[in-house]
């Protein structure tokens, strides 16, 4: 995972500092109409773009603050936005957790709606709330999920006269008007990978419930919702688990979309909002941030095997 | 090796009709029996030729290989001729400043848009863009994928290593965070998307075709090509890469609706195709989203031909899936 994380920031800055900063520079000298070298020389020292590439990655990640350096990234020092001139650092303690919960909500109503849903189905096989449940599925699958959004906020407004708050809350300031803010996107965020969540539920099911440990289950005269819940669901949730690791990218990019309609401040609108200003140290940074997120999520899922599948725990 | 593990004489007398017929004929009777066991599967698969060829698909194709090569005429698009002689359909950009925000009507079959551009039109124009980026783009990447993975299953050790420790880290950063930056950053177009969705998402196909292909490299067949003396080249594209094909195929078709939704939620946050050309994500952003309460008809539309593509796609895959690799009926 190390060597991961190290490789990560050595693309994004690969990627941002070598090819941006340059097209930044000319973009400034072209709106002027100058030319000189002394005035871009002057520009880049500015930009913090002057030295050779490796000192620049070193002072960027911190590993020249070991012998004398500026503070870099390991020392939790990120440099300043070229917009705001704001420590990027202070932004991202704002926008991080904001984002973070955005995606926790959305995963955690994701689970909880498509696994007994799943689980119904499974019970139903091949009646009308089997067939029902995987039309729906298949459905949610092939809709983009801002459309649905756009759907909400059109309809809710003609049928409902309901529109979503526009001032945002943090949960430390108004913990009812936060709720009220974040219910509707960690929904339809939820609502994307849960199509795909209910079929593989459904198949899991099926599958164990066919097995032999069920029916020696059922023979011990044991009550059908301690077999259905203790002895196949724990079961068939394993594979949902990967699953489940496997799409938090999904996630993710959920989030940057509905930061965008909702208008939630996190981590998505200030990536946008700094890609559409080219101001390379804030997405250097945000690259690095959500990448190691998504590493620790993963890492997070992993973990989280071992309190579902015995054969780990006892092993 | 006795008849009756070949089946009966009946089956065999089938399987030798069937390798006298003609090409067409083979490929005419597959489709019937395709039809036949999965028509939902099938529907699908009509209703994306469908979009094939009201999104351009060929022309486009054809255009942007003989002006590379510069030669030939340009292959008129069905959108131009269709907008050249029949009354229901316009150019994309024409605006009829009388009739703007309008519902249906005769003359604009789904209303008109805040400038008076009419929206099948429009529609119609951008099924271009989704279908064109997402053949497009799945092309490259499973092009790239299936070198990789054949390469790295065929060679293995340190060069394995080497270049899964690279494909962890494009899979390590969430994908749509990294198309924004590059295309934000760059400038998007056609085919500068088709470029960056298709070479970034090359290296996380090639895992499943990979290890494939080291199940592939374990047949004797591969061995004994080797003991023949069959160069490194010959044994990777000759016996290793058909019998890889299958699941190349099969992760193209379950690919393509996936990269639908990415183009439109791309062209949704303002990176996919710069106005005035239309894409569908793009119309729900720009129009959809500013005018739903007047006509909301901009908003609705435009999701619709994007959610029924993709179903098109992903069923037509499930059922090809499910005819292809009986091994893995019904796992999704």
């Amino acid at each position: 995972m190390l060597p991961t994380v190290v490789l990560i920031s050595v693309f994004t800055f690969v990627l941002l500092r070598v090819l941006l900063p340059d097209s930044i520079v000319n973009r400034i000298l072209l709106t002027y109409g100058r030319t000189d070298p002394e005035l871009k020389k002057e520009l880049e020292k500015e930009l913090g773009i002057s030295g050779s590439l490796p000192s620049q990655y070193a002072d960027w990640a911190g590993i020249a603050w070991f012998w004398g350096g500026p503070k870099g990234v390991l020392q939790g020092e990120m440099g300043q936005s070229l917009l705001s001139r704001r420590p990027i650092i202070q932004d991202l303690k704002r926008r991080v957790p904001v984002s973070f919960e955005l995606g926790l909500w959305a995963q955690v109503m994701s689970v909880i709606t498509s696994v007994p849903l799943g689980v119904w189905a499974a019970l139903k096989q091949d009646k009308w709330p089997d067939y029902g449940l995987r039309s729906v599925a298949i459905l949610i699958n092939a809709v983009p999920g801002f459309w649905i959004a756009i759907l909400i906020l059109t309809f809710g407004a003609i049928w409902f006269n309901w529109a979503p708050p526009i001032h945002f809350k943090f949960l430390w300031d108004d913990p009812v008007a936060h709720f009220k803010i974040m219910l509707m996107p960690a929904l339809i965020i939820g609502l994307t990978p849960s199509g795909g969540f209910i079929r593989l539920v459904r198949t899991q099911m099926l599958e164990v419930l066919r097995q032999d440990y069920v029916r020696t289950a059922y023979a011990k005269g044991l009550s059908e919702t301690t077999v259905l819940y203790k002895h196949a669901l724990r079961n068939a949730l394993i594979p949902v688990i990967t699953v489940i690791g496997l799409g938090l990218p999904g996630l993710i990019a959920g989030t940057v979309i509905f930061e965008q309609i909702f208008i939630i401040p996190g981590m998505g609108q200030y990536l946008i909002a700094s890609v559409n200003n080219l101001d390379y140290p804030v997405i250097m940074s945000l690259n690095l941030v959500f990448g190691v997120l998504l590493l620790l999520s993963v890492l997070l899922v992993d973990i989280s095997y071992a309190f579902i599948d015995p054969r780990i725990r006892f092993s | 090796m006795a008849v009756s593990e070949l089946g009966s004489i009946a089956e065999i007398e089938a399987w030798t009709q069937e390798a006298q017929r003609g090409f067409l004929g083979r490929l005419g009777r597959a489709l019937w029996s395709f039809a036949k066991k999965k028509p939902l599967g099938f529907a699908c698969g009509i209703i994306v030729v469908f979009f094939m060829i009201v999104g351009d698909l060929v022309p486009e194709t054809v255009n942007k290989i003989s002006k590379e090569a510069g030669l030939g005429k340009p292959v008129p698009y069905l959108a131009d001729v269709l907008a050249d002689h029949t009354g229901f359909i316009y150019p994309f950009q024409k605006q009829d400043i009388s009739h703007r925000l309008e519902g249906s009507s005769a003359k604009y079959l789904l209303g008109t848009d805040p400038i008076g551009r009419d929206v099948l039109s429009r529609l119609l124009y951008g099924a271009r863009v989704a279908v064109v980026v997402s053949f497009a783009t799945v092309f490259i990447s499973q092009a790239i994928g299936t070198t990789i993975g054949v390469a790295t299953a065929y060679y293995g050790g340190i060069v394995d290593k080497f270049i899964y420790r690279i494909v962890d880290v494009f899979q390590a950063l969430p994908g749509l965070i990294l198309y924004i930056t590059i295309l934000g950053i760059f400038g998007s177009g056609l085919w500068q998307m088709v470029m960056v969705l298709g070479v970034l998402g090359g290296p996380i196909i090639s895992r499943a075709i990979r290890g494939q292909a080291i199940q592939v490299m374990a047949m004797p067949f591969v061995e004994s090509a080797k003991v023949v003396g069959a160069s490194d080249r010959r044994i990777m594209f000759r016996y290793v890469l058909p019998n890889v094909f299958a699941l190349v195929i099969l992760g193209a078709t379950l690919q393509l609706g996936f990269i639908v939704l990415l183009e439109a939620t791309l062209s949704f946050l303002g990176y996919g195709l710069p106005p005035p050309f239309p894409s569908w994500g793009q119309m729900l952003n720009l129009e959809g989203r500013q005018n739903m309460l007047t006509q909301p008809g901009l908003a609705i539309y435009p999701g619709l031909a994007i959610g029924l593509l993709v179903f098109a796609f992903n069923l037509f895959g499930d059922a090809l899936r499910d005819v292809l690799d009986p091994r893995l009926r019904g796992s999704r």
